[in-house]
């Protein structure tokens, strides 16, 4: 079930007081003005960190490639009242400007905005949030129009939709990676048992 | 006029071209590396302003070079001048560049502009750097970029924002420029009334290195000679106060966190002999820690503890008399110094920090999320270094808990920023 604007902002208004599990988007959105605003998402505002990927001498990226922000990303730091230029065809890491706190019992998706969208931005590719986040959310940007487009950060860039979740057990959390950053970050790639296990089987028939 | 007369005339006149030509391509060969930097991306406009500011500087003089129908002693003089700003500002440009390495906490940038504003002038400038020194350091009253303060801390620890209340410290250097002549009067009287008593409860080593002196403690102020030599040890207390001074405002701004900012920088002590500028750092704590009483700060349990003296330079016997009269006289000096640090801080709207404020962030860092309406910087680097040393912190979440120095330093600067855009929004700023 999404939940609607209004009992967001009754869970962040909660959530600012002192509560075992809280939700919380800090800054904190206008109460008054969500509430008000009958939607069933909360805006979220672009931050000032960006991570583009570098070329370098490495003719690809592995897929178990590690350090790989060193190796590849490059970070920009826009401050506010500054701006970003993402020309067609580019892919830019963003952030929120928000801090990001799930409870136990919510998830979310962030999507973009559709008045973004149709000047060709493209917000995220990999949308959920699950139970228990805390930290920035991390957008991938890309502009898959022909025209370059300005971004600042503080505007509103995209808008997270906040659902419950059905649970047995609360001692079972997604451990993400991307936990409690307020930079981007590209993560590691890793082959689980399975994928592990067929790569090795393709090699022992060659 | 004599064939030689000319030649040496022609010879002077392609010696000073030779000067001139080095000096213009020193200067275009600076002004090309200014233009460079310019392409940078700077996380804030005083950095590219301290910059454009350089870059006037060398244009100016550039130009003067240019008048080539200038006298030759005009001339030289020029060369030197350039030159010898080559190698004060070089340093300088080296600082702007660093200063806009992403390894930096930006976000502390505004909070620290502002307390800079406050302690100073509200115009002030202030560019942070991280530098290849462990050393924190200050730069200001810089000739070319006047009310701009420029503080460094180590590139090792840019992105720490624990270590931020060190800059109230590098802080204290520019409001003890700026209030140089009255906190040196407190520090020569002082030495004038306490040397005498030291020299009495040392006549023997007195004797022996003036030995024309019969009393020493009585001629102090009329024997020329005596009074010259000691003189170095006025030089080394007022480099040692100074100090002393700036732990004092970095304390009074930040309270406890500035107490764990020094500790980490500096415990349990560097193995090299003893800088003499500095107090013994034993003694430097211990006056960080009365200072910390009378301002009603905490003190971290067993903290004078950590710390232990740095081994004694060797030194002439002269030498090691002047320093133990400086290290003396320092001693009477502290209370005084911290007294006046406390008054000068007091009287400016910097926030003090604030227990239950700090208690209050730390709650929500608990929770893995940021404090709003927080009233000061203090308070949340003070909550900051209440996490950092709680080993239950997240003990209960353990994909955070794996990650918990990199996510607290995260957690803070994002507090940092929060702090900064809710004073903005409410027109604090």
């Amino acid at each position: 079930m999404i939940l609607k604007a209004e009992v967001i902002a009754k869970r962040l208004e909660e959530g600012d007081t002192e509560t075992a599990d809280p939700l919380v988007i800090s800054p904190q959105p206008d109460l008054d003005k969500l509430t008000e605003s009958g939607s069933a998402s909360v805006d979220l505002r672009l931050g000032t960190w960006f991570v583009t990927l570098r070329p370098t001498r490495k003719s690809h990226i592995e897929i178990e490639e590690k350090e790989i922000q060193w190796k590849l990303a490059k970070t920009h730091y826009v401050p506010f009242g500054e701006k970003y230029y993402l020309h067609p065809g580019t892919f830019v890491l963003g952030i929120t400007l928000e801090w990001i706190r799930l409870p136990i019992g919510l998830g979310a998706y962030v999507i973009g905005k559709s008045t973004w969208g149709r000047r060709g931005l493209i917000i995220a590719t990999a949308t959920g949030v699950h139970p228990g986040f805390k930290g920035c959310l991390t957008l991938e940007l890309s502009n898959v129009g022909q025209v370059p487009i300005e971004i600042k950060p503080g505007m509103k860039i995209c808008q997270i939709f906040i659902h419950k979740v059905q649970y047995i057990s609360s001692k079972y959390l997604d451990r993400t990676q991307f936990v409690g950053s307020r930079k981007p970050r590209l993560g590691e790639v890793s082959l689980d048992d399975i994928a592990r296990k067929l790569g090795e089987a393709h090699h022992s028939n060659l | 006029m004599k064939s030689s007369q000319v030649n040496f005339e022609e010879a002077d006149k392609k010696r000073i071209d030779v000067l001139m030509k080095y000096s213009r391509d020193r200067i275009k060969s600076v002004l090309d590396s200014i233009r460079q930097l310019k392409a940078s991306e700077f996380p804030y406009g005083d950095s590219k302003d301290a910059l454009c500011r350089i870059e006037e500087l060398f244009e100016n003089t550039l130009q003067r070079l240019d008048a080539t129908d200038a006298h030759p002693d005009y001339i030289k003089q020029l060369c030197s001048i350039s030159l010898r700003h080559l190698f004060i500002y070089l340093p300088k440009l080296g600082f702007i560049l660093r200063s806009t390495n992403v390894r930096n906490a930006f976000e502390t940038f505004g909070p620290l502009r502002d307390i800079a504003r406050k302690a100073l002038d509200p115009k002030v400038k202030l560019l942070l750097s991280s530098e290849w020194t462990y050393s924190p350091m200050i730069y200001h009253d810089i000739r070319a970029l006047p009310g701009f303060v420029l503080i460094g801390l180590p590139a090792s620890e840019s992105s720490n924002p624990l270590l931020t209340p060190l800059c109230g410290h590098e802080l204290g250097h520019a409001v003890w420029a700026n209030k140089k002549g009255e906190l040196e009067n407190i520090i020569k009287n002082t030495f004038y009334e306490e040397a005498p008593e030291h020299i009495a409860n040392n006549r023997n080593e007195y004797s022996e290195l003036f030995p024309s002196i019969d009393k020493p403690d009585e001629k102090l102020g009329v024997n020329i000679f005596a009074f010259t030599r000691l003189l170095r040890a006025l030089e080394l207390l007022l480099k040692q106060a100074e100090e002393c001074f700036c732990d004092f405002i970095g304390l009074k701004i930040y309270g406890t966190a500035f107490l764990h900012a020094f500790a980490y920088l500096l415990a349990p002590f560097v193995s090299s002999p003893r800088a003499i500028t500095y107090p013994k750092l034993v003694k430097r704590v211990n006056y960080l820690v009365k200072a910390a009483t009378k301002y009603e700060i905490k003190v971290p349990e067993s903290y004078e503890n950590m710390f232990e003296d740095r081994p004694e330079p060797q030194l002439s016997s002269m030498d090691k008399l002047l320093l133990s009269i400086s290290d003396y006289i320092l001693d009477k000096t502290a209370d005084k110094l911290s007294s006046k640090a406390k008054s000068l801080i007091s009287k400016t709207n910097i926030a003090r920090p604030s227990d239950e404020e700090s208690k209050r962030i730390r709650k929500r860092f608990e929770l893995v999320v940021p404090a709003s309406q927080c009233k000061s910087l203090a308070d949340i680097l003070n909550a900051s270094w209440q996490a950092y040393h709680d080993i239950d912190l997240w003990k209960s979440i353990p994909d955070v808990l794996e990650r918990k120095d990199q996510i607290l330093k995260d957690l803070v600067l994002k507090n940092i920023e929060i702090f900064e855009v809710e004073q903005i929004l409410n027109g604090g700023k």
